[in-house]
């Protein structure tokens, strides 16, 4: 008599995959978070009259200006070492953004652009166009660049990496003009923070806008005309956003008492961070489904 | 005897597709057009002018838009840039009848004296008796000087240097005083917008 051995059949397994990846999206709402909640705190205080003297107003501004920068370390970098397929180069991309800032950029914008002698006083359109093809047009080229010139060639490995790349910049290109204004500006902490948060909001949001154009033009098989449309689209954006913002934020000449809204510029940093980050982010899984469905049909 | 052979082991670098190469060179075209267009409209709403005619003194010209007009002092009119923090950056423009015999030189030493008496450390840098106005009409041009005091002691400023370029001209019985002042630090710098004032100047 023979016994029968029986036969063992492995069960379909349930688990999911690991996503081998840091998580762009949640690293950034954390950043954004943390320093919305840090802004919020300071201009509460200043209400309930706490404030610092003034001795001490230069080293909070660099503290304040710093803080993106410390955030992005936290919530950014340490988690991609952590991660099972860890982003290279990110300190590198962050570090090139910001020497390219302070030696191009911020030259340029002072000896050329000179956007403080005449677009304050121009009209809305005018500030539109003229915020878009100067600090707009700038940032955005130089985002692009330094990406284009680190990380296209090897780091891009899936969509999501040129976001990481381009908050990189970001991050760097940000602390360099939140330093300047910091090391420069006589304004009270609270107004501070909330030139950093707009610095940061700035930055970041047209930046994603040109991350999807990278990552379209990298991985997929989109028209040529692409990418510089995402430039061009993000550095509107930011021609946008500055002129609203500025015609929201400030007081008003007039016979009643006015004050600047500081809360509505935070409020518009906000919104503009989360509608091209919504944005962004269903067209990069509208792309990777695409893409999924190509290969599928062979 | 066989030669060494060196064999490079490296990673092959990616060309990209001619899409991708082409999308790189449209970004790049889309910043120097951005460039372009910015110094242009930049250019375009610094240089922006308004015209002033007043048929009473027949004088015209264009001076910058975003500068305030006044009329109210001794002189035809003044316009000012009153964005411009300190000292604010002025354009005075006076007639005065003269007589066959009066010279521009004469009214030199004349405006010299007056304003010795009433502008603190008033000096004269440069005469220039040989300057034409760009309709070729002779003048003289005086450089000069003086220390600027803020009348209302609310302010709070420091005096401050101020510099000033007069151009003198005659005709018709009518001497015509063109009064350029700027602070010191920012004279050179704002000295183009005399000159296109001058440029558009008619008398």
């Amino acid at each position: 008599m023979r016994a029968t051995v029986p036969r063992l059949i492995t069960p379909p397994s349930d688990e999911t995959p690991t996503y081998p990846y840091a998580r762009v999206w949640r690293n950034f709402a954390l950043q954004f978070g943390v320093l919305g909640a840090v802004t919020i705190a300071l201009y509460v205080t200043d209400l309930l009259g706490l404030r610092l003297p003034r001795t001490l107003y230069l080293p909070a501004h660099v503290a304040l200006a710093l803080l993106p920068l410390g955030l992005w370390f936290l919530f950014s970098w340490l988690p991609e070492r952590r991660s099972t397929e860890p982003r290279v180069g990110l300190e590198t991309v962050l570090i090139v953004a910001a020497l390219a800032a302070s030696g191009a950029a911020l030259p340029l914008i002072g000896s050329v652009f000179q956007v403080e002698r005449w677009l304050p006083a121009a009209d809305p359109v005018t500030r539109i166009v003229g915020f878009t093809v100067t600090l707009g047009a700038l940032q955005e080229i130089v985002t692009y660049l330094v990406v284009r010139s680190l990380a296209w060639e090897n780091w891009l490995r899936v969509r999501a990496d040129a976001l990481a790349y381009v908050g990189a910049a970001a991050v760097g290109y940000a602390t360099v003009f939140a330093l300047n204004e910091a090391l420069n500006g006589a304004s009270a902490p609270p107004a501070a923070a909330f030139a950093v948060f707009n610095w940061v909001a700035l930055s970041f949001a047209p930046s994603f806008i040109v991350g999807y154009g990278l990552g379209e033009a990298r991985l997929g098989t989109p028209t040529a005309f692409l990418l510089v449309l995402s430039v061009a689209l993000a550095a509107l954006i930011y021609g946008v956003t500055t002129t609203l913002r500025a015609a929201l934020v400030n007081a008003r000449l007039g016979l009643t008492v006015s004050a600047p809204s500081p809360l509505i510029g935070l409020a518009v940093d906000v919104g503009v961070l989360a509608a091209t980050g919504l944005i962004v982010a269903l067209l990069i899984v509208n792309s990777e489904r695409r893409e999924r469905e190509r290969l599928l049909r062979g | 005897m066989t030669t060494p052979t060196l064999v490079e082991i490296g990673r092959q670098e990616e060309q990209g597709t001619l899409r991708q190469r082409w999308s790189h060179y449209f970004v790049l075209l889309y910043g120097l057009l951005c460039l372009i267009i910015a110094i242009n409209l930049r250019d375009s709403t610094i240089n922006a002018t308004t015209n002033y005619s007043d048929v009473t003194s027949g004088i015209r010209a264009a001076y910058p838009m975003t500068w305030v007009i006044d009329s109210d002092g001794p002189y035809v009119f003044r316009v000012r840039d009153m964005a411009r923090i300190g000292f604010k950056t002025s354009i005075v423009v006076d007639t005065q009848p003269v007589s066959l015999s009066t010279t521009t030189r004469n009214l030199v030493d004349a405006l010299s004296l007056d304003r010795g008496n009433t502008l603190t450390g008033y000096r004269i840098l440069e005469i220039d008796d040989a300057y034409t106005l760009p309709d070729d009409t002779p003048a003289t041009a005086v450089t000069y000087t003086y220390v600027n005091v803020e009348v209302s002691p609310i302010l709070q400023t420091l005096p401050s240097i101020v510099e000033g370029f007069d151009v003198i001209a005659i005709r018709q019985g009518q001497a015509v005083i063109l009064s350029f002042l700027a602070d010191a630090s920012v004279f050179e710098e704002q000295r183009p917008v005399m000159d296109r004032f001058l440029e558009s100047l008619e008398f």
